[in-house]
């Protein structure tokens, strides 16, 4: 008990130790909680809402949609959205993954992430497919059209994913769903860190819901909060699934929505989300503390759970249950939240809801009435017990390091918490093309061993303007050890023209993906464990953009300074000082002296 | 005589009554040029006219929507996922339903002459290309920052009002607009149209050569100016007195509208092009540009004779089980398409012969002392041959 | 002041000067200020002042060598160099040949219609007889033409009783000549008003019944059954030929001549029709939606109801089009919010949304009715079931629930009520629910394709449809590549590769042979000619290299140029005049 506490030293109050046996169960079962739902129902979603650690709330949305892959080839759409089974069908993708990610994970503080990773991308847009094609040239024409499809539905620039972003990477990413009856798949994966996640992306997301915004757990969605979270990711999964027997198929997508939300900051009214000072009067002071003055505080730390309530932490209200779900039986239960039994939670709602207590207590979900509102009020509360954060099985980031234009280097450090055993990982980097490694120079040290963790290596290495650089490894990282890995790498130096309007900004780098070998999911599916290091901003050398016609100016005159030297050197004839007025040639001054003589004697002459 | 053919002259009764609409369909393009936060004006004229637009009635897909920065979600923003053009901030522009067409890099001066002339990629998608016909009436807004007879995009490029102009021809030639609206504000836009030569565009701008057009106003807690005059003035005529698709105020009264003493610049108005001139181009209505008129054919509830339609249906069927079958016997030509069908087909069955992979290669480290024996060996034996050499030479 | 000082001591030794030593001494202002030199040289009178050594030939030769070489370099190197990297690459295409056929000076479409007569009760000669006049009606009837019937008699005899027509005709005229636009069949009857006609629904055949008397004697020159039928097949063909003539003269300037027949209303009427047809394409794409403010009905049996009502339908179509289904249910998804709210009519106890507000019905901000991928038009059809406290909900002018958007597709709205007879609305609409929803949507795609109301004969409106769109796609296959050569020569910044040209010759010779089908009768094989010969053509307008460079001002071009090139020009320009002044002189002296 006592040392399982000490684990956690993360955790966020020793009080939580007291309940740390029973949260850890209820954890087991958070984690089968999100995976249960019959591929069977053409709709299930859901809502999981978790208080974390310094007044941040986990709110993961799960929708899932089937279609049977009959009516899906006939082009009879019915929860399948029809203008994605379109863009799929043109382009004989099987499989699709799409991302759109913000903000950054606090695995610090946070814990485990939800899905164990597999449902968030790194910063930015990230996709990756598995695509029908006969030969790969067949199989990236494909996929060009199916990013510039997909960039035309979700209002992102996924058209810029062209050859220099494409990898295909070899370990990182095995299919989800069953691809018995069809051939030839290839895997493409392509990145787009420096894209930028808005209203324009969510927009499409919700129109692929049965139920749109307008019911259901769907209507929290609001583009307002949903891009003020301090991390917030959308994804899109499409994958087939068939019955034991490979028959039956359906086609079922998967849309998921995962946020931390401030709890303080997303309660702040929209019209006005300025934070001011509190007057002194009421602030908590710490009273231990002297003070010599009235207007001075030393502000308490407050240790109650805040307050909150669904509609103003998501600034718009539960409009009841999606009716296209259905009515009973686990896939009703439409709303969990997961907090220790003693937090109080009230359910304001006009119409009939249900509330069952499971996992110990420690998850609450309700089933929403149809066509009446639906809030959960949580008061601020004192709290004596909370609940234990699942350690995430790595912690991983990546810098980059040295100076100058020419050259620098990246280093990864990923630690591995666990005392017992050690963790085997798959580690991808997707690098643009102007980022050239130097692979002899690729280095990986482990603090406790001398062995080489890398056990394999997979390499493409860049070709100018036509492809990024693909590396990929295995490693091995024994326990309660951290790794070390670094490489050098060449900054290239662009065309005047490749240069973005806002080159001094930097060019992004995309996140490293890392992928668990070792630990099984806790889901228990084929989903696998990842990780995601964040994005990196490289400067590279810029030109100044503001002088072009100086610089042709000036190198211009440099050139036919030389050129001048140089031709007269040849063409002239050279005789001594005297000899010049001999020939006659006194220059311009002669010329005029003579005129001038030449009218004195004309004067004179008189 | 049959059913669906006498509903048809039904149908063509009640169109007798139903008047004719020039256009059939209604774009329009909307393209800010600037990027930057401080450039936030610019980005709210566009999407407060994007507003207007979408509330008169021109579906998402038939607006072109250019947005070259991120403001809503911009880390400076104090109003996460919002834009306001007004310091009130009654209304969020940004909203819960839009659809941006190009964003970031993608706004450049080609991709905008792409986009007029229809030379695209042909995995361009629809949604991002401007499929009109000689039966469309387009609205094109641009705002930015300009100067005389030029448009600065991204403050990295330019284009100029031959580019423009030529890019206007070039969709009259091939019947891709029956009229153009062309609204500019930016400084000097009067310049920018002052090129034009292909007929039916009626063009305004926001001020003429050497004028700036100035903003309008700023909000402290944004931090930045959040609109243009000359937009601004434009937006509260259309909202005030436009108030729903049905409205019959025509162009005149539009211009009418401008006050160079509240806008601080001379609107331009540009008629000559327009066929018709100036009282023509005066007259046309408001919701000729800016709405969707889309001219609808009720036809009568009238009953109608189901069992007939359905022998018809099955007679039909026969009809085309006699014709598959003719077919069948003669060498009849067929739709050009299934043969495209097959050559792809063909195609592919070629390209499965030549399968190959490509994409990362196994690397392994190199173990062992050979490369550098290799290399010591190889240096020793240059360093040989030239003692030798010079061994040689000294005798 | 710097220059008075510079002069003082010049003028002050000119004054010393000899007036005969004048020019020597002007020149040799250098001097030292003792003039004992000069005045030793005065003295002696013969000036002897150091002449510079001649040049040698060799100095002078390699001197001219160096500047020729650097000429040499400039004029065959530099200039090549400069022009092939700043030139513009400009396939050269047929521009006058482009310009004629948008002119309609190549082609002028005529449409010759054979006309089989299966006479078997006539001897030949009284056939050829009644054949003959009749044509001679026709043609005095005719006044347009470009389009004109020819009667001919059909050679194999006739044998089938009257039962199985249709399929016996089906096969003798297609086994015979698919070409034969219409076959009239001459019954001899004894009984009933004689002539009279018969047109068959679904077979291209005219079956005529006379009484043996009518039969024109050799000897006259017109009889009643000769302008009876020269009547009859006027009227056939009168909506075809105002059609065509509407085409003509709309599209090209050329035939607007021909355009005298055409009364007003016909035009407004044609006018409207064009207006209301989506554009030809070989491809459409269909989508059925199912749309409901709630989340009833989720479900409906679209594909059975495709399957019965509309799969006949879009088969008979094929030779001219081919189509794609697919079809979406969605929900949550009311009409647009924008329009004026239905209000309940007591009279129509339903209800009633108004005229006016059906142009803003659609709600294009939610529905997601356009189409991500593929080329080509979608015609969309919109199923809509109210809400069910707005049910029934009807059109307040005629109590209809459908209407039609020209060039967009057709919106039905069905109300639960008489969907299914109970009081809720289902959750899933059968097929037989879907009938008369199905039904409007025939008769709205028929029209959207353009399909002519007359003759009340399917193959007939068929073959007249393929040959309107044969025409349409000619004159806007030609009306392209008219365009194409005017930009050509309007916008000369514009590359121009290839294939640009490649297409064009493509373009024009499958105009050509769509344009020698039409005057052969083959209408089919016109249809698809000219089909390949519009894509190519805006294959080739549409080529995406064709993208002038950003417009670069003249003087901004000189202020590029000018830094380099100025220094660099002017010493070679110098040189070069030194040197043939040098020549010259020479030469002279």
């Amino acid at each position: 008990m006592r040392s399982h506490c000490l684990d956690n030293s993360f955790q966020p109050s020793p009080r939580g130790c007291n309940a740390a046996m029973l949260s850890f169960l209820s954890l087991l079962f958070f984690n089968l909680l999100i995976t249960f739902t019959a591929a069977g129902q053409d709709y299930y979603e859901r809502l999981l809402l978790r208080p974390l650690p310094q007044s941040a709330l986990l709110a993961s949305f799960n929708f899932r949609s089937n279609e049977s892959s009959a009516s899906f080839d006939q082009q009879n759409f019915r929860y399948f959205p029809r203008s994605l089974g379109q863009i799929l069908q043109h382009a004989r993708t099987k499989e699709l993954h799409l991302r759109f990610s913000l903000g950054r994970w606090d695995a610090e503080s946070w814990g485990q992430r939800p899905w164990d990773g597999a449902r968030e991308g790194g910063t930015g847009v990230e996709l990756w497919a598995w695509l029908e094609a006969q030969s790969e040239e067949e199989a990236f024409s494909r996929w060009l059209t199916l990013t510039n499809a997909l960039s035309g539905l979700f209002c992102a620039s996924l058209n810029f994913i062209d050859a220099t972003k494409t990898i295909r990477p070899v370990m990182s990413f095995q299919p989800e769903g069953d691809h018995h009856n069809s051939s030839n798949l290839h895997l493409l994966h392509g990145t787009l860190p420096h894209e930028v996640v808005c209203t324009e992306n969510l927009t499409p997301f919700l129109k692929l819901l049965p139920c749109k915004g307008k019911a259901g757990v769907s209507s929290l969605l609001d583009g307002h909060k949903l891009f003020d979270a301090s991390w917030q990711t959308m994804s899109i999964d499409v994958r087939p699934v068939c019955g034991k027997d490979g028959a039956d198929c359906v086609l079922e997508m998967e849309q998921s929505v995962d946020m931390v939300l401030d709890i303080d900051r997303s309660r702040r009214p929209r019209d006005n989300p300025i934070p001011r000072p509190l007057p002194i009067e009421e602030i908590a002071c710490d009273t231990s503390k002297h003070y010599n003055a009235e207007d001075t505080c030393y502000p308490l730390h407050k240790s109650a759970e805040p307050g909150w309530n669904l509609t103003e932490i998501f600034g718009r209200p539960l409009k009841g249950a999606c009716p296209l779900t259905d009515g009973d039986g686990e896939g009703a239960n439409t709303v969990c939240i997961n907090t220790p039994p003693e937090r109080i939670i009230q359910a304001n709602t006009t119409g009939q809801y249900l509330e069952t207590w499971i996992a110990s207590d420690t998850v609450r979900c309700y089933k929403l009435p149809t066509g009446s509102d639906f809030d959960l009020n949580l008061p601020e509360q004192e709290m004596t017990t909370g609940l234990i954060l699942a350690t995430p099985p790595l912690f991983a980031a990546r810098s980059i390091n040295g100076h100058g234009q020419e050259r620098g280097s990246i280093q990864a450090i990923i630690r591995n918490p666990s005392a017992t055993d050690a963790v085997e990982f798959v580690y991808l980097e997707s690098l643009p093309w102007f980022m050239k490694p130097y692979l002899h120079t690729l280095r990986a040290r482990v603090d406790t061993t001398s062995t080489n963790p890398i056990q394999e290596t997979y390499y493409r290495p860049a070709v100018d303007r036509a492809r990024g650089t693909h590396l990929e490894l295995r490693m091995l990282i024994p326990a309660s050890s951290t790794l070390t890995l670094t490489y050098d790498f060449e900054k290239a130096i662009l065309r005047y023209t490749e240069y973005p309007p806002d080159a001094n900004r930097g060019f992004d780098v995309a996140p490293a993906v890392l992928k668990l070998l070792s630990s099984q999911s806790s889901l228990g599916d084929n989903k696998g464990v990842y990780l995601r290091t964040t994005s990196l901003l490289l400067p590279l050398p810029t030109p100044d953009f503001s002088m072009p016609y100086n610089v042709i100016i000036l190198t211009s005159t440099v050139m036919a300074l030389g050129f001048g030297n140089i031709f007269n050197l040849l063409v002239r004839r050279f005789v001594g000082a005297e000899e010049v007025m001999a020939l006659g040639a006194g220059g311009l001054r002669g010329v005029v002296a003579a005129r001038v003589a030449a009218m004195r004697t004309r004067l004179l002459g008189r | 005589m049959a059913s669906p053919f006498r509903s048809l002259l039904t149908l063509l009764l009640l169109l007798a009554t139903c008047t004719l609409a020039e256009h059939t369909s209604n774009w329009a393009v909307l393209v800010s040029t600037s990027r930057f936060w401080f450039n936030y004006r610019h980005l709210a004229n566009v999407l407060s006219l994007y507003r207007t637009v979408k509330r008169l009635g021109i579906p998402d897909s038939q607006i072109i929507l250019m947005l070259p920065d991120d403001m809503a979600c911009n880390p400076r923003n104090a109003f996460p996922g919002t834009v306001y053009n007004n310091a009130d901030r009654a209304l969020d522009l940004y909203g819960d339903n839009i659809e941006v067409d190009y964003r970031g890099y993608e706004v450049t001066v080609e991709n905008f002459i792409r986009l007029m002339t229809d030379r695209v990629g042909e995995d361009m998608p629809r949604s991002k290309r401007l499929l009109t016909d000689d039966r469309s009436n387009i609205l094109v807004y641009m705002t930015g920052h300009g100067g005389n007879e030029f448009l600065k995009f991204q403050d990295a490029e330019e284009i100029s009002a031959f580019d423009l102009a030529d890019a206007f021809e070039q969709m009259w030639e091939k019947k891709r607009y029956h009229e153009m609206l062309f609204m500019i504000d930016t400084c000097q836009a009067n310049t920018m149209y002052s090129k034009f030569y292909s007929p039916n565009i009626l063009a305004t701008g926001s001020s003429e050569i050497d004028q700036s057009s100035y903003s309008h106003h700023a909000d402290n807690d944004v931090g930045v100016a959040v609109i243009d005059r000359y937009t601004y003035y434009n937006l509260e005529f259309l909202e005030t007195q436009v108030r729903d698709p049905t409205s019959k105020l025509t162009m005149g009264e539009l211009f009418d509208s401008y006050d160079e003493e509240l806008i601080h610049s001379h609107p331009g108005i540009r008629y000559d092009l327009f066929h018709g001139g100036e009282q023509a181009a005066r007259s046309r209505l408001v919701m000729d540009f800016f709405g969707n008129v889309q001219n609808v054919e009720v036809e009568g509830g009238g009953r109608r004779n189901e069992t007939e339609w359905q022998e018809e249906l099955r007679a039909i069927e026969g009809m085309i089980a006699e014709a598959k079958r003719r077919h069948n016997e003669s060498l009849h030509t067929r739709p050009q398409l299934e043969h495209l069908v097959e050559e792809v087909e063909a195609v592919d069955k070629l390209r499965a012969q030549s399968v190959r992979k490509e994409g990362a290669v196994r690397v392994d480290e190199e173990q062992g002392w050979t490369k550098q024996v290799v290399g010591a060996a190889a240096l020793l034996g240059c360093a040989g041959i030239w003692v030798a050499g010079s061994w040689f030479e000294s005798l | 002041m710097r220059c008075q000082q510079l002069s003082t001591p010049r003028r002050r030794h000119h004054r010393k000067m000899p007036p005969s030593t004048q020019v020597d001494a002007l020149s040799t202002p250098t001097r030292a200020p003792d003039g004992s030199e000069t005045a030793a040289n005065a003295a002696e009178g013969a000036p002897a002042r150091r002449q510079p050594p001649p040049e040698s030939n060799e100095s002078m030769w390699t001197r001219r060598a160096v500047i020729f070489s650097f000429w040499a370099v400039v004029v065959f190197l530099g200039l090549p160099v400069w022009w092939k990297t700043t030139a513009i690459y400009r396939a050269d295409l047929p521009l006058q040949a482009m310009t004629d056929w948008a002119d309609g000076k190549i082609c002028k479409p005529v449409f010759p219609l054979r006309i089989a007569v299966e006479a078997s009760a006539l001897q030949s000669p009284d056939a050829q007889h009644l054949i003959r006049t009749t044509q001679h009606a026709l043609d005095d009837l005719n006044e347009f033409s470009a389009h004109h019937l020819r009667l001919m008699l059909a050679d194999s005899p006739w044998t089938a009783n009257l039962s199985q027509q249709v399929v016996s005709d089906g096969l003798r005229i297609s086994g015979k000549d698919e070409d034969i636009a219409l076959t009239i069949r001459l019954v001899p009857v004894e009984t009933g008003t004689t002539p009279r006609s018969h047109l068959q629904q679904y077979a291209p055949t005219l079956d005529v019944y006379y009484a043996a008397n009518q039969i024109p004697p050799a000897s006259s020159t017109s009889s009643p059954l000769a302008t009876f039928i020269a009547h009859e097949l006027h009227k056939m063909f009168a909506e075809e030929q105002a059609q065509l003539a509407y085409l003509l003269s709309t599209t090209s300037s050329a035939h607007s001549a021909k355009i005298k027949s055409l009364s007003p209303e016909t035009a407004a009427e044609l006018e409207r029709q064009s207006t209301r047809a989506l554009k030809y394409a070989p491809t459409y794409h269909l989508t059925f939606s199912l749309f409901s403010p709630t989340f009833v009905p989720s479900a409906w049996e679209i594909e059975s109801a495709l399957q019965q009502y509309l799969a006949p339908l879009l088969e008979s179509f094929s030779s001219i089009s081919n189509f794609t289904v697919d079809s979406q249910v969605q929900l949550y998804a009311g009409f647009s919010p924008s329009i004026r709210q239905p209000e309940y009519d007591e009279t129509l106890n339903a209800w009633t949304l108004r005229k006016e507000d059906l142009s803003g019905f659609i709600n294009a901000a939610e529905w997601p009715l356009s189409p991500s991928i593929g080329i080509g038009p979608t015609v969309n059809f919109v199923l809509y079931v109210p809400d069910q406290s707005q049910s029934p909900l009807l059109v307040k002018e005629n109590g209809g629930n459908s209407w039609l958007i020209p060039q967009w597709g057709g919106v039905l709205i069905l109300n639960p009520a008489q969907a299914a007879n109970t009081a809720n609305t289902p959750t899933t609409l059968t097929r037989e629910a879907l009938a008369p929803a199905m039904h409007t949507f025939a008769n709205q795609l028929l029209s959207l394709l353009g399909l002519p109301q007359t003759p009340n004969s399917l193959p007939l409106r068929l073959s007249t449809l393929k040959r309107v769109r044969a025409a349409s796609l000619l004159f806007s296959a030609s009306s392209t590549l008219g365009a194409l050569a005017r930009l050509t020569r309007a916008l000369p910044s514009i590359p121009i590769p290839d294939k640009v040209a490649i297409s064009v010759d493509f373009t024009t010779d499958h105009l050509q042979q769509a344009c020698n089908n039409l005057r052969e009768g083959r209408f089919q094989g016109a249809l698809e000619h000219a089909r390949i010969a519009e894509a190519e053509a805006e294959k080739a307008f549409f080529e995406r290299s064709m993208v002038g460079q950003v417009y670069f001002p003249d003087e901004h071009k000189a202020a590029v140029y000018l830094p380099l090139m100025g220094p660099v020009a002017v010493p070679l320009l110098m040189a070069a005049l030194k040197e043939f002044k040098g020549l010259s002189a020479r030469r002279r002296g």
